[in-house]
């Protein structure tokens, strides 16, 4: 369709084609073919690789999660051939060679007429079925070398591959849906990686281990017959900001993005541990700080909770708040009450001047799993590249578009990693974001450190207005902070509770973007029973007041 | 997207390293700085992707701080990443004992061993980390410890699979059978290993118990076709031949257009064709007829990491998709080259499968020419020649393996297929001989007549079908010597003589043949009874066809399927088919005539009295002719007869047998007319014959 020159001008004048001509902003899961209420089994053989601290179970448990599904995991020990024909999709994980799999496992999944996913080895044992004999071959052991390039929906994927297994598919009612490929003197030869036949998808890697599960989880959609994907967006998320960092920069950064009609994530950290004066710098005590951030938060910039202090000392950049880095383990000392009592103390730092972080960041990505609950238990989205369990902060995750995480909270993965001072970095991100903003429903997210120059922000800005693709507005999203004593709500969130009367009353505020009161409930309600809280529709952020009464 | 942290990595890239870790670490402040330079490089250059400079840098950075906890963590991953693991090891015990709280440092420092193949400190620090107040670790601690448990099992039972492929390779069968015994003493038996002691078993010619493990192994295994290829060959040479096809028309039926089925299908078509002899090409020697096939070894997939194309081609040859497999290894070929040793051994195999004997045979030249002497080819290339019937190449190939490995299991091995081979073309025999002796009795003449000849021959060097030899024969007629004709029907003569022979084909017994020499007429008419010199030329030769011809002991089958001859001397009904026809036609000078005889059987073997003992009944044909047209030289016969045939070793054999014919005269006399005699007759005879050759 040829626009209007008129429409043309004016989108020139305003800025706006640095945006795509994109649809709606992807900050939610989309449903399966068979239904939101949709049950995954996953059967695994194992739950990680050989000789590995990665927990690639919950990778993939992670990955499946992008789509609105609920999911299981069994033991092959423990699957039963029942439950895996009545599930809604099965997952079949093995991440290590020859794998012990039951025949009735085996009869099971040729049996299913429901899809079903076969992910990394052991398919080699299903071939030898007489419902898939002669149809497919796929060696037992990965190839030697990594794969560099998959071919994919028409296109080849400068996508590395750690582990994949050499196959062929010689049934011609397969359908081949990536393919290694790989030079070789002057030619090309290709290497079926995913392929369906019947109800059976198979997918000859293991998508869980390096950063090419972009393919696999674009593949996920088909998987589920998913048929409303949102479009692609890319995410700047200014990260550390706090009271010692450079807030003239700071606000030249918010302008810059401002003028670029850019909405922008900023990562707060509300304390700082002064090492000189052996005390902490709350925010009652940084004005700047705070008006930074107030203007920021006017300015298109969401804020996010990125922890509740800065624990390390007189040093540029923080280290692990909830995670003992020297040691590599959780820390020893801290209780779920203490984590839970600093993440409160964040979010009532900012709530009280007017600041509304609408998401958590768990500092450096490295915390306990159950420190995890607990942020869970205050904000319902979360920016992270997920620990995968607690035996190390080095496996980490993150997909390519939101997905729920075990504790409930909605992930927005931050994929593209960090900028730094380096130019490689963003050549790194630039190729990154290349792939994933062309993928179905992804949001490619980078981390920009706060304390980086306006002029290096300026260069990764330009660079992912090369994605043609819309920057993420996170208030657009539906989002859930929870105290004890009050509740806010932004889009179509809800908070379910149990109100009596005789425990107080229930106040309601709300409020546009910039933080700006516009309605307050000058008589609260107060109903007693069962009640689901949910924004009236005023302004973009809503906050319910628990307003219990003293015993 | 699984990775370490780049949040962390930031933090360390960022974070002083004196502060950051040991307390106790004391260095001025331009050490400090300079160590932060380092630092910085080190990580930077590692986020670069220049990763052996980054080493360099984080080495030079540890000599200055070498109590930086993290930054020696990092560089032994960079190590790790670069393959230099000793280097990484070193680095990692280090950590350990200055940070052994950091447990996922010696977790990685497990992995490490595991690259250095110190699998007993791997499974030292696995076990350790079991114990960890770390939930997470320690289970993945214990997820280590058993896989690594199960994969040294695993090695070893691969080493004990290759070490018994290897002594299949050498021949010593025997020793195979041990090692595979030894095996299943200790657990499940891998189905490919319970397979090499069966074809042990075969090369050793116990195919009683060869078929009884594979019936024992086909109950476990009703999917696997080598087995049920193999099966169906064992059966066949038991003389179970319904079941073997049963087995072939499975395979065809489960297995259309696989080369499961091609093979299944070249087996039927030999038997319906009767040319049985190609049906033990097709499948397994005949020791006695046709060298033994080269058992399938198959060349294992290399423990370690193999290329992706080369472990597709390993894992098509597990499934015995031969021809996929040779396309593979040609496909390959085309674009990298030439491929390694193994494959091309494993394109032989496949090729053999597909019996493309033509093409592998070639290749197996090239590759012979190329790696001269290599042993496992050298039988291979000759079966292959075998298989395309180039006796005499197939024998050159044996018999230099044999000189050239004297004294092992090898040259053991190629002298038996030497011998195996046609005589022609075992190129390690120099002597032949025959001998053969006849007496019967004629009721209608009331005669006994015998006849015999004895034959010990060389072969001439580089035209082997051309065979020397000197000989001597005889005919007695008891009824000659009185009346006229003086002779009812043999000759009374005895010659000793010296001729040449001309093998027309390798594996038949067809002759031209001239010798002279001295005759003696016992009954005194020719040359008054004094020697004379003498001498004939012609043709003869012999051909017999049907599984009734042999005896269990041989391959081909002998018995029914339901009525096997046991192991020991019991009878057993056999009813197996057989014909044969031998026929010589010779001119002699002492009768100066040509004359012809001709004699067919065709019948049953009715029944195996004992292992060497065979009761056969049959029609037979016999057909004399004398060019002359001499009336009673010329004459057809035809009726009924019995035998019973004892081979008592070797190639001796006994024949007794009786037989009743009607007889026609069909010539003429020199007055061309049969004058009053009788066109037709009958006639019962009785005999007794003994023949052996060498």
């Amino acid at each position: 369709m040829k626009l209007p020159a008129w429409i043309l001008a004016l989108c020139l004048v305003t800025g706006l084609t640095a945006l795509s001509p994109a649809t709606a902003q992807s900050l939610s899961c989309p449903a399966p073919g068979r239904g939101a209420g949709a049950k995954t089994l996953v059967v695994y053989a194992a739950t990680r690789q050989a000789f590995s601290l990665a927990d690639d179970l919950a990778a993939l448990k992670m990955e499946l999660r992008r789509v609105a599904t609920t999911v299981t995991a069994v033991p092959v020990t423990a699957a039963d051939p029942n439950q895996m024909l009545a599930a809604d999709y099965l997952v079949i994980f093995c991440p290590q060679p020859l794998p012990r799999l039951p025949a009735p496992l085996l009869q099971a999944v040729a049996a299913r007429t429901n899809a079903v996913l076969w992910v990394g080895y052991g398919a080699e044992e299903l071939g030898r079925l007489p419902e898939f004999k002669g149809q497919f071959l796929v060696t037992p052991y990965a190839a030697g070398q990594p794969a560099k390039q998959i071919h994919y929906r028409g296109r080849d994927w400068a996508e590395p591959l750690a582990t994949w297994l050499p196959a062929q598919v010689p049934a011609p009612n397969a359908t081949i849906i990536m393919t290694v490929t790989e030079p070789a003197a002057g030619q090309t030869n290709s290497h079926p990686l995913c392929w369906t036949l019947g109800a059976v998808t198979f997918f000859a890697g293991l998508p869980t281990q390096t950063e090419n599960c972009a393919l696999f989880s674009d593949k996920l959609l088909d998987f589920y017959g998913v048929t409303t994907v949102t479009a692609a967006a890319v995410c700047l998320r200014i990260d550390g900001y706090h009271c010692r960092q450079d807030h003239q920069e700071f606000r030249h950064m918010v302008d810059y993005l401002a003028q670029r009609g850019h909405p922008f994530v900023v990562g707060v950290i509300p304390a700082y541990w002064d090492p000189e004066e052996h005390k902490l710098l709350e925010m009652d005590s940084q004005p700047e700080f705070v008006a930074a951030l107030r203007y920021a938060q006017q300015h298109g910039g969401r804020l996010i909770l990125e922890g509740y202090r800065a624990a390390r000392q007189n040093r540029p950049g923080t280290e692990p708040e909830f995670w003992d880095a020297v040691a590599d383990r959780p820390l020893t000392n801290d209780t779920p009450q203490r984590v839970q009592d600093r993440v409160y103390r964040g979010v009532r730092e900012m709530w009280w001047r007017g600041l509304f972080p609408l998401a958590w960041e768990t500092p450096q990505y490295a915390a306990a799993q159950a420190d995890y609950a607990e942020f869970a238990s205050c904000f319902s989205t979360a920016f992270e590249r997920m620990q995968l369990s607690d035996a190390t902060a080095l496996a980490t995750f993150a997909g390519t578009a939101p997905a729920r995480d075990e504790f409930g909270r909605l992930v927005v993965p931050e994929n593209l990693g960090v900028v730094t001072g380096q130019r490689e970095s963003l050549v790194r991100l630039y190729h990154r974001a290349e792939v994933l903003t062309r993928l179905r429903g992804t949001i490619a997210s980078c981390s920009f450190p706060a304390y980086l120059s306006e002029g290096r922000l300026i260069q990764t800005v330009k660079l992912l207005e090369q994605m043609k693709v819309p920057f993420l507005d996170l208030a657009e999203g539906d989002h859930l902070v929870c105290l004890p004593e009050a509740v806010f709500l932004t889009g179509a969130a809800e908070f379910p509770t149990t109100w009596q009367n005789d425990q107080g009353t229930i106040g309601w505020q709300a409020f546009d973007r910039a933080g700006k009161l516009i309605a307050e409930d000058a008589a609260p309600e107060s109903k007693s029973g069962n009640r689901i809280l949910k924004r009236r529709g005023d302004g973009d952020y809503e906050v319910f007041h628990l307003n219990k009464a003293q015993p | 997207m699984k990775k370490p942290s780049i949040g962390i990595c930031l933090f360390l890239l960022l974070t002083s390293p004196a502060l950051a870790w040991n307390p106790f670490a004391s260095s001025s402040t331009t050490d400090a700085t300079r160590a932060q330079a380092l630092r910085q490089q080190a990580y930077a250059l590692n986020q670069q992707g220049k990763f052996a400079a980054a080493a360099d840098e984080f080495q030079q950075y540890l000599d200055v701080q070498p109590n930086d906890a993290q930054a020696a963590y990092d560089y032994a991953m960079v190590l790790a990443g670069l393959g230099r693991h000793a280097e990484a090891v070193t680095v990692l015990e280090t950590l350990h004992r200055l940070e052994p709280a950091r447990e996922s440092a010696y977790f990685k420092l497990g992995t490490e061993y595991l690259a250095l193949h110190r699998d007993n400190a791997a499974l030292k620090v696995f076990t350790e980390l079991q114990h960890s107040t770390n939930h997470d670790l320690a289970q993945a601690a214990a997820e280590a410890a058993a896989r690594l448990q199960a994969d040294v099992t695993q090695a070893e039972l691969y080493a004990a699979q290759e070490h018994v492929y290897d002594l299949a390779k050498d021949l010593k069968y025997q020793e195979v059978i041990a090692a595979v015994d030894e095996m299943e003493t200790d657990g499940n038996l891998p189905f490919g290993m319970a397979l090499q002691r069966i074809y042990a078993l075969v090369s050793l010619q116990k195919t009683d118990e060869a078929l009884r493990q594979a019936e024992a192994l086909a109950g476990t295994h009703p999917e696997a076709t080598d087995l049920a290829l193999l099966r169906a060959n064992l059966l066949l040479q038991v003389g179970r031949k319904s079941e073997a096809e049963k087995i072939w028309r499975q395979l065809q039926a489960d297995h259309p257009d696989t080369p499961v089925a091609d093979q299944a299908g070249q087996h039927l078509e030999a038997l319906t064709a009767t040319e049985l002899e190609k049906a033990v090409i097709a499948s397994h020697p005949a020791p006695e007829t046709q060298p033994p096939l080269a058992m399938p070894v198959p060349t294992p997939a290399p423990l370690t990491s193999p290329t992706s194309d080369e472990a597709v081609i390993y894992h098509l040859a597990d499934e015995q998709r031969f021809r996929e497999v040779v396309q593979a290894i040609d496909d390959l070929e085309r674009k990298q080259g030439p491929v390694s040793w193994n494959l091309q051994l494993q394109r032989l195999y496949a090729l053999q499968g597909l019996n493309e004997n033509r093409r592998a045979s070639e290749l197996a030249a090239q590759m012979a020419a190329e790696k001269p002497g290599a042993t496992d080819l050298a039988l291979m290339q000759a079966e292959l020649l075998v298989r395309q019937h180039r006796w005499t190449e197939a024998g050159k190939v044996l018999l230099a393996a044999k000189k050239e490995h004297p004294d092992t299991p090898l040259a053991t091995e190629a002298e038996r297929r030497l011998h195996a081979l046609p005589a022609v073309a075992d190129l390690d025999k120099w002597q032949w001989g025959e001998f053969y002796a006849s007496g019967d009795y004629h009721n209608r003449f009331h005669t006994l007549i015998g006849s015999g000849l004895l034959r010990e021959g060389t072969y001439v060097s580089h035209a082997r079908w051309l065979q020397p030899y000197v000989g001597l024969r005889f005919g007695l007629d008891t009824k000659s010597g009185a009346g006229d004709p003086s002779t009812i029907v043999q000759d009374n003569s005895f010659s000793f003589v010296g001729g040449v022979r001309a093998q027309l084909f390798p594996t038949e017994y067809v002759f031209l043949y001239a010798e002279g020499g001295l005759n003696k007429d016992l009954l005194d008419r020719r040359d008054g009874g004094d020697w004379a010199g003498d001498y004939q030329a012609g043709v003869f030769g012999y051909k017999s066809w049907g599984p009734g011809v042999t005896f269990p002991d041989n391959i081909p089958a002998v018995a029914t399927s339901t009525n096997r001859p046991p192991a020991g001397c019991g009878a057993a009904w056999r009813g197996d088919w057989f014909t044969d026809v031998g026929a010589d036609f010779s001119y002699y000078h002492r009768f100066n005539s040509w004359l012809g005889y001709g004699q067919a059987h065709e019948g049953f073997r009715l029944a195996q009295l004992t292992r060497s003992v065979a009761w056969d009944a049959y029609a037979v044909e016999n057909l004399a002719w004398d060019a002359k047209g001499n009336f009673f030289d010329n004459l057809g016969e035809l009726g009924p007869g019995t035998r019973l045939i004892w081979k008592p070793r070797g190639n001796w054999r006994v024949v007794l047998r009786v037989e009743w014919v009607e007889g026609f005269y069909f010539g003429r006399d020199d007055l061309n007319s049969r004058g009053t005699a009788s066109g037709d007759y009958n006639d019962f005879r009785a005999g007794l014959s003994v023949g052996t050759s060498w």
